[in-house]
């Protein structure tokens, strides 16, 4: 059935036409005002803000969640990067001073496991190092040189270092492995080795960090990026370096850094928040497509090493597409060095949705009952507002001796003023009574007058003049009878000329006319007469 | 009329009420809850267990509203040491887990009175249906505190293509590998003819110790200390020391898949759940790689013993929480992990053995249900020694997870110190028998005198 407000109105119209009690009148009216209250106050705290609609909040959340992740996105890279300076540096001298030491250019160290050896034993401690000092899950370096070359495949030599153990923090019982490297660096330090370790790194396997070898580059400072995210071989783990060339004597000899995995983006960069999914991503640009490293309780159901998202503006959100489902959120361009990425916060469109959708059912729920509430509240209050008042005009009917007092001084005063007007009617009822009395008397004693004076009349009239009288009445003219019962009627000449509008002759000459068919001589006798006549009229008609 | 109208009203009115509001008891999809995890399975391999994990996140977790969430994928002795200073707020310690998974030994360390007792969780049936000898490591007096996940025990493993060429050359037979006499013997020969590499690798040396003098009828823990006296030590410890000080067995730290990527050892005893490590080729010094092929036998043993073997295997703790949801959500997961089908799937990849009595009798009785020829090889080398072997599992004590440890580092130094003074010693020309018996007998002395320090 549909309520059409014009269908509304008219059975509005009809309620208020049809008389409501008094009690349901109240009740509608404190109803109507209560309903006008909660619509004035949720305008009022909509307009001032204290009420939120769902959406509003989320976009705040996602707004609050991007502003911190960009913070702490920017100053973890720009940390990283400025150890990773720190750390080409080192490497430059290491390298310089041993081949200084032997006389040796850096191309000589191609096919001599020795002195590579030797530099990775070298390096270690401060790959190490750097690697404990930063929000990383690893560190590295490669040289663009190799123990052998009469491989078919291309290799960089270096020492990779990654923690065996991740957590959120990095912390002293995080011991790390050796990932590519010489196994005797990790004998040496009593470390392992990584399941999946090789001696050195095959080219083609971190492509940006490889690029960066070929790269004319002023400084270490003017030469870093980080890279997008790379498939670690035969592992289960992604990860993106952050890149630094190392220099000698101007010449880019090889690239270090640090890692971050996927894991450990995903510790550092917690998205907690219980009331909304959220997601924090790192993504970088491929052919017009975006990926990168997820983080936040839902982002491990996502298959972050192999979606790409599509970007699109949506309403006050962007629009992310890829793998099974989509996503809403915000974004913010970062620069890491050379490199371009966007920091994304985002979250499931599909719960985005059923987040407003149970927020508005909760709303319309709460605003459903709190208006049974608000009904209740009114049919109650009109109730126990009404019902003494209803009482007290019950008592209205009972005699006053019954009356009590019904504690409500309005209709208490209503007693006495009705009180009040009812003695006062007695007594104005009894002083009527009286005179009634009085003129039922003097009526009595008026009418046995007149019989005395009637019983005189007839003694003193003419018998035969006045049943001549009467027997000639019928004879006057319609004009003449006419005169004749005003005369009766006790109207004086002038009143008779207005009447008929005749003129004095005029009348004189019907008084004549009546004089003479009815055989008196006076107006007085003509009315002693009619008197006479009435009189027997009326006794006869009883 | 008006009565039935109100208490109509209020009902629906307290309904829509506490609609509104979560049953903060109860696991609701709407509402998950997340289990941080550490565990052991994969390390920084294609962890199994991680796949499974996904699986139940992304089945009867979603369902559930449960999310486990692996933060640490590590090995049995870093997560020991990382519980352990996490449990005691140790500065630089990480946040303890929801979940973690790890040798018994650490309840000790940790407190009973912290971990979830899981026979709370668990139906009577439920608990029935594990095998009932692998429950009894993770019973604590009356708690269930570790529920079993999988279970391994020790082979043999060997890297048969280089062992063929040493046997090529010097006549040793295969058959060297499944006694521990012959095999210090050969480790030695190896030693010679590899010009100084060793051969072989003991994991575990406590392990070794331990199920071989039982072997041997002795006991190598008495009143919560290691018995050095009796002759059953002496006999376990001569022929594994005189490899060690000659250099066939390997007595340095690290793991010998470590040693096994390098060629640097091509036979080790250890856990079933090496195979995952114990990749098919071997990388040498100047970065050129062989194929190999791995024999996987049972686990070697005495001449004329009743052969015994440890039986173990890290399971599932979980920190008990003042949140009733995290201990429910817990015991979802472990329900899922240790049943029947996912548990199978999950052991035979990583080479652990089933701990449901269903799972169990069905792998070892059909070893052909695994694909994988090399862990088919495995699961046969362990269906051998069922029946003829006797299963030990780790004794409990006082003290217990210090031991353990310093038993092997003792080994592990004092060995390697002799064996160093023995090629300095032979090679000044002094007689090698004489100064291996002084060596092996200095060695014992300094074992024992380090486990007394």
């Amino acid at each position: 059935m549909q309520f059409r407000p014009g269908v509304l109105l008219k059975m509005f119209r009809d309620a208020r036409q049809q008389s409501l009690s008094l009690r349901w009148k109240l009740a509608v009216w404190l109803i109507m005002l209560g309903c006008t209250l909660v619509v004035l106050v949720f305008f009022v705290f909509n307009l001032i803000g204290i009420v939120n609609p769902i959406e509003r909040q989320i976009e705040t959340m996602l707004f609050n969640q991007l502003d911190r992740t960009v913070s702490d996105i920017r100053h973890d890279t720009d940390d990283l990067a400025a150890w990773g300076i720190s750390l080409s540096d080192q490497l430059s001298d290491t390298v310089a001073n041993i081949l200084q030491e032997r006389r040796l250019s850096f191309d000589d160290l191609r096919n001599n496991p020795d002195l590579l050896n030797e530099i990775q034993q070298e390096a270690y401690n401060q790959i190490y190092t750097h690697m404990q000092l930063t929000t990383s899950s690893g560190a590295f370096y490669f040289l663009d040189t190799t123990v052998n070359d009469a491989l078919p495949e291309t290799y960089y030599n270096g020492l990779y270092l990654k923690y065996a153990n991740l957590y959120a923090e990095n912390t002293i019982h995080n011991k790390p492995c050796v990932f590519r490297g010489n196994s005797g660096v990790a004998r040496r330090n009593s470390i392992n080795l990584y399941s999946t370790w090789q001696l050195e790194s095959m080219a083609g396997t971190f492509p940006q960090a490889e690029a960066l070898l070929g790269a004319a580059v002023q400084s270490p400072a003017r030469g870093y990026l980080l890279t997008e995210v790379y498939a670690l071989p035969d592992s289960w783990e992604y990860v993106r370096l952050l890149c630094v060339p190392v220099l000698l004597n101007g010449r880019t000899i090889g690239v270090c850094g640090f890692e971050i995995s996927d894991l450990y983006f995903r510790l550092v960069y917690p998205a907690s928040n219980e009331q909304v999914p959220m997601i924090c991503a790192l993504l970088t640009e491929t052919d017009g497509l975006w990926a990168g490293q997820l983080a936040g309780q839902h982002a491990s159901t996502i298959d972050s090493a192999h979606v790409r998202f599509s970007i699109q503006n949506h309403g006050r959100f962007v629009q992310l597409s890829g793998g099974t489902e989509g996503f809403i959120g915000l974004m913010q361009e970062i620069s890491v060095g050379t490199s371009q990425h966007r920091v994304a916060v985002m979250m499931p469109t599909r719960q985005y949705e059923q987040i407003v959708r149970e927020s508005q059912i909760k709303t319309a729920a709460f605003l459903f009952v709190l208006m049974l509430l608000l009904i209740g509240a009114c049919v109650f209050l009109s109730h126990r507002y009404v019902n003494p008042i209803l009482r007290g005009l019950a008592q209205l009917k009972t005699e006053e001796a019954e009356r009590q007092a019904t504690r409500i001084p309005e209709i208490d005063d209503l007693f006495d003023f009705l009180s009040a007007k009812d003695r006062s009617h007695e007594a104005e009822l009894a002083r009527l009574h009286m005179e009634n009395a009085d003129v039922q008397r003097e009526r009595e004693r008026a009418e046995t007058a007149l019989s005395y004076l009637h019983a005189a009349v007839m003694q003193e009239v003419n018998q035969e003049a006045y049943a001549l009288f009467c027997s000639n009445l019928c004879t006057l003219t319609p004009k003449e009878r006419e005169v004749f019962d005003l005369y009766l009627q006790g109207r004086k000449g002038k009143e008779i000329q207005e009447i008929l509008n005749i003129s004095q002759n005029t009348l004189k000459y019907h008084n004549k006319n009546i004089y003479d068919k009815l055989g008196v001589s006076s107006r007085k006798e003509l009315l002693k007469y009619a008197t006479l006549m009435q009189k027997d009229a009326k006794e006869d008609g009883l | 009329m008006k009565r039935p109208l109100a208490c109509v009203l209020i009902l629906l009115t307290l309904m829509m009420l506490t609609g509104c509001q979560q049953n903060s008891d109860q696991l609701s999809g709407s509402n998950p809850v997340t289990l941080t995890m550490w565990h052991v399975y994969g390390s920084q391999t294609e962890s199994p267990l991680n796949i499974l994990i996904d699986e139940f996140n992304s089945t009867v977790g979603t369902k559930n509203g449960i999310f486990i969430s692996v933060v640490s994928v590590t090995n049995t002795t870093d997560i020991d040491a990382a519980l352990i200073a996490s449990a005691n707020n140790e500065p630089g310690s990480a946040t303890l887990p929801d979940l973690f998974t790890a040798y018994p030994r650490v309840v000790e360390k940790i407190g009973a009175d912290r971990l979830l007792d899981w026979s709370k969780y668990l139906s009577q049936e439920e608990i029935a249906s594990y095998v009932p000898y692998f429950l009894t490591e993770g019973q604590f007096g009356d708690q269930l505190l570790m529920l079993p996940i999988a279970k391994s025990t020790e082979l043999c493993f060997v890297n048969k293509t280089i062992f063929d060429r040493f046997a090529a050359d010097t006549g040793v037979s295969i058959k060297s590998m499944v006694d521990f006499d012959a095999l210090f013997a050969t480790c030695n020969l190896y030693y010679d003819w590899s010009e100084g590499q060793t051969m072989f690798q003991i994991n575990d040396f406590y392990h070794y110790f331990l199920t071989n003098t039982a072997s041997l009828g002795g006991t190598f823990i008495v009143d919560g200390k290691i018995d050095f006296s009796g002759d059953a030590f002496q006999r376990v410890w001569s022929p594994m020391a005189r490899a060690g000080i000659y250099g066939g067995l390997c007595v340095q730290d690290g793991y010998a898949s470590d040693r096994w990527k390098t060629a640097e050892v091509i036979c080790n005893v250890g856990s079933t759940a090496g195979i995952l490590y114990l990749r098919d080729y071997v990388t040498y010094a100047d970065n050129t790689t062989e194929d190999i092929e791995t024999l996987i036998l049972p686990y070697p043993a005495f001449a004329d013993t009743d052969p015994a073997v440890v039986q173990r295997g890290s399971g599932l703790f979980a920190i008990r929480s003042t949140d009733k949801r995290k201990n429910k959500a817990a015991a979802v997961f472990a329900r899922w992990i240790t049943g029947g089908e996912h548990n199978v799937e999950f052991v035979t990849q990583t080479g652990y053995l089933p701990v449901t009595q269903d799972g169990f009798e069905k792998l070892l009785d059909d070893t052909g249900l695994v694909e994988n020829n090399k862990y088919r090889m495995l699961y046969d080398a362990v269906s051998e020694m069922y029946g003829e072997y006797t299963f030990c599992v780790l004794p409990r004590y006082d003290g217990a997870s210090d031991l353990q440890p310093a038993f092997e580092k003792a080994v592990k130094t004092t060995l390697n110190t002799a064996h160093e003074e023995y090629v300095r010693r032979t090679a000044a020309s002094e007689d090698a028998e004489t100064v291996m018996a002084e060596l092996e007998t200095w060695a014992r002395a300094e074992v024992m005198r380090l486990m007394q320090e």
